[in-house]
C-alpha cells in the first residue's frame, strides 16, 4: 500500500508514449496574481511548469516616446507613472539624471528630504510588496495588516505634497516645498510604531508552517546565476550578493546616513521575504538620522529648471531690408543644456532604476531609456520557476516583485 | 399589474444595488488605490462590494487604469463574459479620457470599448472617490426600471 502512494506521488514522464503531449495553457493578462497584466504561456507535464513564456507589453504607453515631445522639467510627473508604488523613486532617479546633466547641486536640505521621502516609499512599496505576495499565497490577515499601516505612510505624503500615489515632490534641483516640523514630528513618532508593526508581521509569517512549506526553497537563484540575469534590489540581495546603489554609488543624503545592507543565503523566496523586511528596519533607521540631522536652508536650487523651458537660447539679428525691418533668427543657436549622454541610477524599491538621457544640446531629451528593474526581473521567471508546481508560480511572480507599469513604460 | 411590476422592480433594484460584486482589472496605477479602497481602511465590504477575481459572478466592471491598444481586445472579452446585468466604472483620467498619455499606444477613453456608466475622474482618483462612483452607480441600478427577467432583453418589447 505503501509503495504505491509512493509510486504514484512521483510522476513518470515517458517521452515515447504516444498519448502524451504537454498542455499549454494561458495565464493573465487578465489573472489577479499577476500583479498587472502580465501574460504568461506556460507548457505544464502534469502539474509541473517545463517551459514559461512571459508576454509583456499590455501596459505600453509610451512614456519614453512621450518624453521626447516634452522638455526636462515636464518629463517628471511621467517618471510617477512608471512604477507607480514608489513614485518618490522615480522622481528622485530622473531629477537625478537631469541634475548631472546640467550640473546643478542640490541644497543640503533638499538632498535629505528626498531622502526621507525615498525611503517613506521604499516601506510603502515593501508593505504593498508583501500584502499582494502573502494574499497570493493565501494569508489574508497580512493584506489587511499592510495596508493598515501603507495607509498612514500615504498621509504622510498628502501632508507633504497632497497626492497620495503620483506625488511629483522631488524635483530638479532640489524638492517642491519644505516639509512642515509638524509633519516631521509625525513621521519621527512613527518609527518606533513601525518597528513594533513589523514584527507583528514577522510574528505572522516567519515561523508559519504554510508560509515556510510555500516559499523555502521555491525559485532558487544562485547569486553568479543572478548577477548574469541582472537581477537588482532584493531580487539580488536574497541570494547574497551585497550590491546596493545606495552604498556602491551614493546619491543624495546616503554617504551621509548610516545603513547596512542585509543580505540572504540560499537565494529562495523565503529569503527575499527576510531581506525585504529587514530592509524597511534599515529605510526606518534612515529616515530616523535623516529627521535627527536635517539641516536648514533652502529646499531648492536656484539654478533648477522652469517648466517653461525653452527649446535653444536663440540669437535674434535685425537688419533694414527694403522699408520693413527683417528679423532674422541665427542658424547658430546656442545649446540650453549640455550636449551628450548619461547613465544614472537610482536604488528603486525594486532594484536598480536607470535613467539614460541622451541630450543633443535643446530643452528636451533627444531620447530618454528607462532601466527597468521589473522588466528585467521578468526575463529570470523561466529559470526560477522551471521544475516547479503551477501552484508554486505566483509565489515566484510575487517574489520579483514586478510591477507592470514599469516594465512595459 | 403596473403597480406590481412596478414594487418588483423596487424590491430587484433594492437587491442588486445592495451587493455590487465587481470584477478585478486592475491595468495600471489605479488598481492600486482600488485596492486600498477594498483594504482596511476604505472597507468596500461595508456597502457590500466583494471583488470577485471571475467576470462570470461579477456586476460590475471597474476598469482601472490606462487601457492600451494591446489590452483593449481582453477588456472587451471580459465585458462580453460577464453576464447580465453588467455596469462599467471607468477609474481614473486614463480610464475616462487617456489622460496624460495621448501617445499611439493608449485608448483614448475606454468608452470607444465598452459602454461606460459611471467616469471617477483623477490621477489616480482616491479611495473615496472610487466610493463617491460606486454609489453613484448605486443610485444609478436604483433608479432602473424592468431591467430584468425578459424585459432585460432588448429584442423583445413587452
Amino acid at each position: 500500500m505503501l509503495e504505491k502512494r509512493l509510486s504514484s506521488n512521483k510522476y513518470i514522464y515517458y517521452p515515447q508514449d504516444p498519448f502524451y503531449s504537454p498542455l499549454e495553457i494561458q495565464m493573465g493578462p487578465q489573472h489577479p496574481s499577476t500583479h498587472g497584466v502580465l501574460k504568461l504561456k506556460l507548457l505544464l507535464e502534469g502539474e509541473k511548469i517545463i517551459d514559461l513564456e512571459p508576454t509583456i507589453g499590455f501596459l505600453h504607453r509610451g512614456i519614453e516616446k512621450l518624453a521626447e515631445n516634452l522638455n526636462y522639467a515636464q518629463v517628471l510627473p511621467l517618471t510617477d507613472r512608471l512604477d507607480y508604488i514608489s513614485a518618490m523613486n522615480n522622481n528622485t532617479g530622473y531629477a537625478l539624471a537631469v541634475e548631472r546633466l546640467l550640473g546643478i547641486e542640490p541644497p543640503p536640505r533638499g538632498k535629505y528630504l528626498r531622502t526621507l521621502v525615498c525611503e517613506l516609499a521604499r516601506i510603502s512599496s515593501h508593505l504593498l510588496w508583501l500584502a499582494t505576495h502573502a494574499l497570493d499565497i493565501g494569508a489574508m490577515t497580512v493584506f489587511l495588516y499592510c495596508f493598515r499601516e501603507r495607509e498612514e505612510i500615504l498621509n504622510f505624503f498628502e501632508k507633504i505634497c497632497g497626492a497620495r500615489l503620483t506625488v511629483s515632490y522631488p524635483r530638479i534641483g532640489g524638492v517642491r516645498l519644505d516639509i512642515e516640523d509638524q509633519v516631521l514630528e509625525e513621521i519621527y513618532n512613527f518609527i518606533p510604531k513601525m518597528h513594533e508593526k513589523i514584527e507583528e508581521y514577522e510574528g505572522l509569517l516567519s515561523e508559519n508552517r504554510i508560509w515556510l512549506d510555500r516559499t523555502v526553497g521555491v525559485g532558487v537563484i544562485s547569486g553568479e546565476e543572478a548577477l548574469a540575469y541582472g537581477l537588482t534590489g532584493p531580487s539580488l540581495r536574497g541570494s547574497g550578493i551585497a550590491y546596493d546603489v545606495r552604498k556602491h554609488f551614493p546619491y543624495d543624503a546616503y554617504s551621509e546616513v548610516d545603513f547596512e545592507v542585509p543580505i540572504g543565503k540560499n537565494g529562495d523566496t523565503y529569503d527575499r521575504y527576510w531581506c525585504r523586511l529587514q530592509e524597511m528596519r534599515q529605510s526606518l533607521k534612515i529616515i530616523k538620522q535623516c529627521i535627527e540631522n536635517l539641516p536648514e536652508g533652502p529646499v531648492s536650487s536656484e539654478l533648477s529648471p522652469d517648466l517653461d523651458m525653452p527649446l535653444y537660447k536663440r540669437a535674434i539679428t535685425a537688419e533694414s531690408w527694403g522699408e520693413s525691418a527683417f528679423i532674422s533668427f541665427l542658424t547658430e543657436s546656442a545649446p540650453i543644456v549640455p550636449k551628450g549622454e548619461l547613465y544614472s541610477a537610482v536604488e528603486g524599491a525594486k532594484g536598480e532604476l536607470g535613467f539614460y538621457i541622451v541630450s543633443d544640446g535643446s530643452g528636451r531629451p533627444y531620447r530618454l531609456h528607462i532601466r527597468s528593474p521589473s522588466f528585467i526581473h521578468i526575463s529570470a521567471l523561466k529559470k526560477l520557476s522551471h521544475n516547479h508546481l503551477i501552484a508554486d508560480l505566483v509565489a515566484i511572480i510575487g517574489t520579483l516583485d514586478i510591477v507592470m507599469g514599469e516594465c512595459d513604460r | 399589474m403596473e403597480l406590481i411590476l412596478g414594487k418588483l422592480d423596487d424590491l430587484i433594484n433594492w437587491a442588486r444595488s445592495g451587493s455590487i460584486w465587481p470584477v478585478t482589472f486592475g491595468l495600471a496605477c489605479c488598481a492600486i488605490e482600488m485596492m486600498a479602497a477594498g483594504a482596511s481602511r476604505n472597507d468596500l465590504d461595508r456597502f457590500g462590494i466583494i471583488f470577485r477575481a471571475s467576470p462570470r459572478q461579477a456586476d460590475c466592471l471597474i476598469v482601472a487604469g490606462t487601457l492600451t491598444y494591446k489590452m483593449a481586445p481582453i477588456l472587451r472579452r471580459v465585458y462580453d463574459q460577464m453576464s447580465y446585468p453588467r455596469w462599467v466604472i471607468a477609474m481614473g483620467s486614463c480610464a475616462c479620457t487617456g489622460g496624460v498619455f495621448r501617445t499611439y499606444a493608449t485608448v483614448q477613453g475606454v468608452d470607444q470599448i465598452v459602454p461606460v456608466d459611471i467616469y471617477v475622474p483623477g490621477c489616480p482618483p482616491r479611495p473615496e472617490a472610487l466610493i463617491e462612483g460606486l454609489l453613484e452607480l448605486r443610485k444609478k441600478i436604483r433608479e432602473e426600471k424592468r431591467n430584468w427577467g425578459p424585459y432585460a432583453r432588448k429584442e423583445i418589447k413587452l
